[in-house]
């Protein structure tokens, strides 16, 4: 029997990065939690966290959210396309969940940081702009996302232009929210 | 039956379209639809009506010279020529623009692609206000820099910035300056004689005008090129026919804004003060962004602890409530404002942020009855 066999749009809204698409969120007939830790061993660029509980996978420029009971996306054309990518999704759900005794799950949060690699990535200079002594202080709590990458002042002057992109992009990989505007442009 | 009219917060978005400048949209292009570089008749309405909204901007941001008002399709073009049309015209090897982090992105992402194509650029931080330390922009200057561009008012918190103060120091330097006023124009005085800048851009939808049409003011001898090729429309600054139905109905917003300006900025600011008293005194863990004393006089963002904007945002809605939220969205989560991650607000807090910006229509009435569909929300 399927692990989900109906879902509901229940909300379609403009998508805020691109008007000319929309973003949704689906509601499942049936919670997919213990699911996700299947599907983040099947879909290799899937990131999934743990603590929140929701696995999010980037697919031809849409992102997709999956949590117990909702799936939200984002960038999608039209309601049609919504619910094609819906049924598509469920399928494959339905499919790991029927194969998940061959499956062995994943609960690791893909691209894992630790502090060590932000810290590679800041300028190392230690200059208490960010309000840490030491650089690896900062890196810390960037890791744990109570504070903004945009603390650290030096990032973005020209001088670390190459850090910051580095930074940001590997933020970006590991699920961290970052501010786009300071990202390499399209 | 009509439809019942929902509270509109969110004037930082977009302002509703004042029904004088509906009727002069309407009138231009019923009676005025003639092409104005033409010689005839119909092209001299049309001129006629180009050069009435030029001296209407041209007063509403005290400007002497109503010729040095360029009309644009809105505030990102403005936004886009204002930096990209001073480094075309230059021809040494200055290669380097100062901006500060809490721009909007039109100014952020034009930055971002000037380095993409080998110029650089310093985003300097804002402190907990918001504020841009002019000292920081002295202390960014180097023998390369071209420019700063420095927000006038930002759209998230209502931050006023000392523009006047940046544009002294850059010009000792040698340097242009540009702001992005487009949230200012309208809501509060704007001189682009006492600020001194060289550029500065404005937004007709900001002030009760239409939609697709803005400014880009430019001080006479400001080496600029502009960034399309064509006619000879604009001085040359921007080729192509001009929309006079919306310039005509730009013009008449901005007449409107210069009358009601002084009244309507302490309006706002009593209904503002009334929105933030009632809210901290009903909800507990709320912070204030931005200085309610010298900002915006329309603008209140505030987070609400534990509470996520979007959702509350949709709550709003449902109670026929319209305001706004910071954040961008990418994956289908919202994420943080940039502006607020950089005045150092902790990425909860950002996420738990909502905009209120307030406009003319707004009453006391609106404002209590915001303050109590928020009391319902977060109690529920």
């Amino acid at each position: 029997m399927a692990l989900v066999d109906r879902f509901e749009l229940v909300q379609v809204l403009p998508c805020l990065a691109d008007g000319s698409k929309i973003r949704i969120t689906a509601e499942l007939g049936t919670d997919i939690e213990e699911a996700l830790p299947y599907l983040n061993s099947v879909i290799k660029s899937a990131v999934y966290n743990s603590i929140g509980k929701s696995l999010t996978i980037k697919k031809d420029g849409m992102f997709f959210t999956f949590r117990g009971r909702s799936i939200n996306a984002t960038k999608l054309r039209d309601v049609d396309h919504a619910n094609q990518e819906l049924h598509s999704w469920i399928e494959l759900i339905n499919r790991t969940w029927e194969r998940r005794q061959m499956i062995t799950p994943s609960f690791e949060r893909r691209m894992e940081l630790t502090a060590l690699q932000i810290f590679r990535a800041l300028p190392s200079t230690n200059c208490k702009q960010c309000g840490f002594v030491h650089c690896l202080a900062f890196a810390v709590k960037l890791l744990s996302d109570s504070v903004s990458v945009m603390a650290c002042r030096p990032l973005f002057t020209p001088e670390w232009r190459a850090k910051r992109l580095v930074l940001l992009e590997i933020l970006d990989a590991a699920g961290y929210p970052v501010p786009p505007e300071f990202m390499k442009p399209g | 039956m009509g439809a019942v009219m929902a509270i509109y917060l969110d004037h930082n978005a977009t302002t509703p379209t004042d029904p004088a400048v509906v009727n002069a949209v309407v009138r231009a292009m019923s009676e005025s639809w003639g092409n104005p570089s033409t010689l005839y008749g119909s092209g001299k309405r049309a001129r006629t009506i180009l050069g009435d909204a030029r001296a209407s901007v041209a007063a509403l941001i005290g400007a002497k010279e109503p010729e040095d008002i360029v009309f644009t399709s809105g505030g990102t073009e403005g936004d886009y020529m204002a930096l990209t049309g001073p480094f075309l015209a230059h021809s040494g090897s200055k290669n380097h623009v100062i901006t500060s982090m809490v721009e909007h992105k039109a100014i952020l992402l034009t930055c971002a692609r000037l380095e993409n194509r080998g110029f650089q650029a310093t985003f300097l931080p804002v402190d907990e206000k918001g504020r841009v330390d002019p000292e920081d922009v002295r202390r960014a200057i180097t023998p390369r820099t071209l420019m700063a561009s420095v927000m006038l008012a930002n759209n998230e918190v209502g931050t006023i910035n000392g523009v006047a103060v940046i544009s002294e120091i850059c010009h000792e330097a040698g340097l242009l300056v540009h702001t992005d006023a487009i949230q200012a124009v309208g809501k509060i005085p704007v001189d682009v004689e006492s600020l001194g800048i060289d550029l500065l851009t404005l937004s007709g939808h900001k002030f009760y005008g239409p939609k697709g049409v803005g400014a880009l003011w430019i001080r006479k001898r400001t080496p600029i090129i502009s960034v399309l090729a064509g006619g000879a429309q604009e001085r040359g600054m921007r080729p192509g026919t001009e929309n006079i139905p919306s310039i005509a109905g730009m013009g008449v917003a901005a007449d409107i804004a210069v009358g009601r300006l002084p009244q309507e900025a302490s309006r706002l600011r009593s209904l503002r003060n009334r929105l933030w008293e009632g809210i901290w005194k009903a909800i507990r863990s709320v912070k204030a962004h931005g200085d309610l004393k010298t900002g915006l006089p329309n603008v209140l963002n505030v987070s609400f602890g534990g509470y996520d904007a979007e959702e509350m945002v949709l709550a709003l809605d449902r109670q026929g409530i319209e305001v706004g939220t910071g954040s961008a969205c990418t994956t289908g989560e919202p994420l943080p404002s940039h502006v607020l991650l950089a005045m150092g607000v902790s990425p909860a807090e950002a996420r738990s942020s909502i905009r209120f910006s307030l406009g003319r229509a707004n009453t006391e009435q609106d404002i209590d009855s915001v303050i109590a569909a928020l009391i319902r929300i977060v109690n529920k």
